[in-house]
């Protein structure tokens, strides 16, 4: 390998995904395709700025004010708009909400749609071929990898989101939930569950899930 | 087109691999590329459906064994030699031809939050009809077009019921090849699982809802002069009434709906009843229509316990109880079944 027999004098040659993705990009440069900035800027803001903890003061929201859970029912992107969360993959938005007897389970088969404004960029599951090709067929099986196990009178409704609509799933509340705060609520709610892979628990979740 | 990416309902792709706190890119060059593709998306060359056209174009084995930043590489490539923005030779260089012309880039950083927030609606304010209205019975459409289709082969030819309309939209079959924006109807569709997976369909009745458009059509009355001639000895059919007595009509309607529901096809009805008349034959009963209803009642039985819709004991329970109601109820009343029968 090229990159352990390097002059230590020089630097480790990178792999060879960076190198071919580093030759386009100064290719673009050279001849003003792109403005390097610009990339800066998309990166930052999907790292940073757009994710799950905007869709989860949605579903806050929605818990603690009836009347926008109503509007978010109704017109979700107008009403996911009324918190500052608008544009590219959110542009027509539908919320679904989980009950006693219903459960939403959202997934795109045929490549990796997803609502960016609201969950961000999608992790490496949701556009892997074992979840798109089984959560249509198999989807009490597929909440099971997950560690969902669903009644059987729950009725499953998958969302295939094979337009330019987005869905986002408002998960149950959860039991004994009702004196936090919205802001500690926000706290609970999870990517796994906005997509119908989880349900929300009364326990502080992990960092992104 | 009928390629590996219209993955939905396939069996053998392994178990989801799940990863705890994910990050939103694995390597620096993922948001590279993230960024790029976007970027490139300013110029604007090329649409949404047709860059995701250039994914589903890269050949099944490749696309199989490649990551997700891996397809947008390969995608981000065609798509700028197509539409003449790079030379595959500066491509795969990755230096510029000498002397080509220099752009000024389509997206500067501070435009960025603003192209980010506004996005890029597919709806378009055009007047143009619905075809179909919501809680109609639509069938998508058999469809096997080599180009790009948004509609997944699992629900092609496939009984649903429209579930929303959600106005004018762009019709991505035609946009993803500059084929223009068709604007029509876009709609979801609810499909129960027994009619998209067959019998084996999980029990509490999960349905799936796809949007279609063009993809979707009217589907043939089940009722169509084709399906009745498709069913033996039919009554009716020499001035006779159709149905003589309410219990025929009801046991006509009762197959027709469950078949409907995708409970069992046409055809398998139409063998079942074919089976019970025969057999009514050869036990020396009389070769006319007078005791029609008897065997496509017989035969209703037959195949819904054999669908597994109901069992023969219980059918026989609820028999004996309706019997028990009509005895307790006195004329003129309306006959109900106890309640501790209804569940």
């Amino acid at each position: 390998m090229r990159a352990a027999q390097h002059d230590h004098s020089n630097q480790a040659v990178p792999s060879d995904h960076t190198l071919r993705v580093k030759a386009l990009e100064s290719l673009l440069v050279e001849k003003g395709l792109v403005d390097p900035a610009a990339l800066d800027a998309l990166i930052d803001t999907y790292e940073h700025k757009i994710g799950p903890r905007n869709g989860a003061r949605v579903v806050a929201r929605a818990w603690v004010d009836p009347a926008y859970k109503e509007r978010l029912l109704t017109d979700a992107t107008a009403a996911i708009g009324e918190l500052g969360y608008t544009g590219g993959q959110g542009e027509h938005m539908i919320v679904v909400a989980n009950g006693p007897r219903v459960h939403n389970l959202v997934v795109c088969t045929l490549c990796s749609c997803y609502p960016w404004p609201v969950l961000g960029l999608p992790p490496v599951w949701y556009k892997s071929a074992p979840y798109r090709s089984r959560a249509v067929i198999d989807p009490r099986g597929v909440l099971r990898e997950f560690g969902l196990e669903l009644p059987q009178d729950v009725e499953i409704r998958v969302w295939d989101s094979t337009s330019e609509v987005r869905y986002l799933v408002l998960p149950e509340r959860p039991a004994g939930s009702e004196k936090l705060s919205e802001e500690e609520l926000t706290a609970l709610v999870t990517r796994d569950a906005m997509v119908g892979v989880a349900k929300v628990k009364l326990q502080r979740p992990g960092a992104n899930r | 087109m009928n390629g590996v990416h219209d993955m939905g309902g396939m069996h053998g792709m392994g178990p989801i691999q799940y990863e705890s706190n994910e990050p939103v890119f694995h390597e620096a060059w993922e948001a590279r590329i993230f960024a790029l593709y976007r970027a490139m998306r300013a110029w604007p060359k090329w649409t949404a459906d047709a860059s995701r056209h250039a994914v589903e174009l890269i050949p099944a084995p490749e696309y199989l064994s490649m990551s997700y930043y891996e397809q947008r590489l390969h995608a981000l490539i065609e798509l700028m030699v197509k539409s003449g923005l790079v030379t595959r030779a500066e491509a795969e260089s990755g230096k510029a031809v000498p002397g080509s012309p220099t752009a000024t880039p389509a997206l500067i950083a501070s435009a960025v939050p603003a192209m980010v927030a506004k996005g890029k609606p597919a709806s378009r304010e055009v007047p143009v009809a619905a075809r179909f209205t919501v809680g109609q019975r639509v069938l998508a459409r058999n469809l096997h077009p080599t180009g790009h289709t948004r509609l997944p082969r699992y629900a092609r030819g496939k009984l649903g019921t429209i579930h929303r309309d959600h106005g004018v939209h762009v019709f991505p079959d035609t946009n993803a090849h500059s084929l223009g924006e068709k604007p029509q109807h876009l709609y979801s569709v609810r499909f129960a699982a027994r009619e998209l997976w067959g019998e084996q369909a999980q029990s509490a009745m999960p349905c799936i809802l796809i949007c279609g458009m063009t993809t979707l059509s009217a589907p043939k009355s089940m009722l169509d002069p084709e399906r009745l001639q498709a069913l033996p000895q039919l009554p009716g059919e020499k001035g006779e009434p159709m149905f003589a007595e309410p219990w025929q009509a009801q046991a006509f309607a009762l197959a027709v709906k469950l078949s409907e529901q995708g409970h069992f096809t046409w055809k398998e009805w139409a063998a079942t009843l074919a089976n019970e008349l025969k057999a009514a034959t050869s036990r020396g009963e009389p070769d006319d229509s007078s005791h029609y209803y008897d065997h496509w009642l017989a035969a209703l039985e037959h195949l819904a316990t054999i669908k597994g819709l109901v069992d023969s004991t219980s059918l026989a329970a609820r028999k004996a109880a309706w019997a028990d109601a009509y005895r307790s109820t006195p004329h003129g009343v309306p006959v109900k079944l106890a309640p501790d029968m209804v569940s």
